[in-house]
């Protein structure tokens, strides 16, 4: 379901940044986590539990209503909780633990609920700096907060909506 | 027993057996050149554990890359030639639909996983020896093989939409477990990471520790096993059972030649048994994440059995190809999951 509206906070602003650190924070509702194994959960929460890594998320291209791009939101971990969310520039966001880079086209397709466990895997989201063995050793913890991330209402484009159109995956 | 190597033909083709001094065929030679020299039409009454010794047998020598060049060139089969008309009615009238339901999960990772390890590989080309680069052209036109015959199976068998090869891997996808994204992303990061320097050693061993010992050697032939078994025991799905025997015979050149980058990696630099060490901490990390419970049973298989089975395909390799692991590495494959996202 798209989760794009007119009055939601535009994508990279400060307001949809906070928004997606309590959404990553709180973490799924027990309605998303019934839809897997408690296994799936548990291995998650496990790897959580001692996060203190950060995530910089990328967006080459945001247009130019947005503040144009790059833009760059980032997530600092501790402890597993999601503690910072901040808009930043480019020399803060390259000191992130992980830097994560998508297409302005693939985030439009991750708000419109596309999955973002395949969008890694076709490079839609890209690592594009970080240890890759590392990160995955976290990647469905990493995957999930993705999907919160993509529930989470923004405004992406100045007419507020999504073009609808599913793009290839490569 | 003095064995003494004979020549001849069987149907035909020429042949060596190992004969014993009282001139008896050892049947394990026989039934290995059998494998090794099927037709697509012949394959069909190939037992998928004698392909499966097949791939071990040549593990502890490893032939040379233009060695697994000419053996595709004699085993190269034509997806068209299938025909799944057969399939198709087993499918709708002999299969229940628990049966369907977890062979369309089990296999839904293998459609994906070979679409994947199709896109994946031709980086890996770009750097190695010209010997390893015309072998691995010819592994990329296997995997791109295997991606079309899992599309004819998805529509000709299991009747999804669809008119592209995007439009049924989009179809099947809904059945892939979340956790596919652990090996499979890993692979396609790994590939990103050799894009930067296609020669640089330890991107090229942490590369080859996922694709061809865990992706290939372990997944893949779980996965192989588990639903030619089932095909096998309830003589089913002819033209699947034929063309993934088929693949699995394909698989054993993919994993030879795997084991062999792996081993001269190895031999020419100890160090990069800690790539190698590195790369399976973190596979095995995440195989303890389970998001689906898959009917196993329906197939015939209980999640031990399958658990004993990819303990089995690790370490056969491992040792076969002289790679020793660390105690905490051993205790990660003795908790191994039976977890086969991505087969």
């Amino acid at each position: 379901m798209p989760t794009t509206t007119t009055s939601a906070p535009a994508l990279f602003s400060p307001e949809w940044a906070e928004a997606v650190r309590d959404a990553v924070d709180r973490g799924p509702s027990d309605e998303l986590r019934a839809e897997k194994l408690p296994t799936y959960w548990e291995w998650i929460d496990e790897v959580r539990a001692g996060y203190d890594d950060s995530w910089a998320l990328v967006d080459p291209d945001l247009p130019a209503e947005f503040g144009g791009g790059p833009a760059h939101l980032l997530l600092q971990w501790e402890r597993g909780r999601c503690t910072r969310a901040a808009i930043v520039g480019p020399e803060e966001a390259a000191g992130a633990t992980y830097v994560l880079r998508a297409t302005h086209e693939a985030w439009r397709e991750l708000l419109d609920g596309a999955d973002a466990g395949r969008m890694l895997i076709y490079r839609r989201v890209r690592l594009e700096r970080g240890d890759v063995l590392q990160f995955f050793r976290g990647v469905y913890f990493v995957v999930e907060a993705l999907a919160a991330l993509g529930r989470v209402p923004a405004r992406l484009d100045e007419v507020g909506r999504l073009t609808g159109d599913r793009q290839a995956y490569q | 027993m003095k064995a003494v190597l004979e020549r001849g033909t069987v149907e035909g083709r020429p042949h060596a057996a190992l004969t014993g001094g009282d001139g008896m065929v050892t049947r394990q030679e026989t039934v290995q050149e059998r494998v090794a020299n099927s037709t697509l039409a012949q394959i069909r009454d190939v037992d998928i554990d004698d392909v499966l010794d097949y791939l071990h047998a040549d593990l502890k020598k490893l032939p040379d890359y233009l060695d697994l060049y000419r053996r595709y060139l004699r085993q190269r089969w034509d997806v068209y030639e299938l025909d799944f008309g057969q399939d198709a009615i087993d499918w709708r009238t002999r299969m229940s639909a628990e049966e369907r339901t977890a062979f369309v999960a089990i296999s839904s990772g293998f459609h994906h996983g070979e679409r994947q390890v199709e896109v994946e590989l031709p980086v890996f080309m770009l750097g190695g020896s010209e010997e390893s680069k015309i072998y691995m052209s010819s592994q990329i036109e296997d995997e791109a093989r295997h991606t079309i015959f899992f599309d004819r199976f998805y529509r000709e068998v299991v009747a999804l939409p669809g008119t592209s090869i995007q439009d049924v891997l989009d179809a099947s996808y809904p059945h892939v477990s979340e956790t596919f994204v652990g090996p499979f992303g890993l692979l396609a990061h790994q590939a990103d990471e050799l894009r930067r320097d296609p020669e640089d050693p330890a991107a090229r061993v942490r590369y080859g520790t996922t694709y061809f010992l865990w992706i290939e050697g372990v997944l893949a032939l779980s996965v192989m096993k588990i639903t030619l078994s089932y095909c096998r025991t309830r003589k089913l799905l002819p033209a699947y059972y034929s063309g993934f025997t088929a693949t699995c015979r394909d698989e054993a050149r993919h994993v030879q030649g795997g084991m062999r980058i792996l081993r001269d990696a190895v031999q020419s630099d100890p160090a990069m048994l800690h790539e190698i060490h590195e790369t399976l901490r973190t596979i095995l990390r995440m195989n303890g994440a389970v998001s689906r419970r898959l009917a196993l049973e329906s197939l015939g298989w209980t999640p031990e059995e399958v658990r004993r089975l990819m303990i089995r395909q690790l370490t056969m390799k491992l040792s076969d190809v002289g790679i020793d692991l660390p105690p905490d590495l051993r205790e990660q494959i003795d908790r191994l999951q039976p977890e086969l996202a991505g087969g």
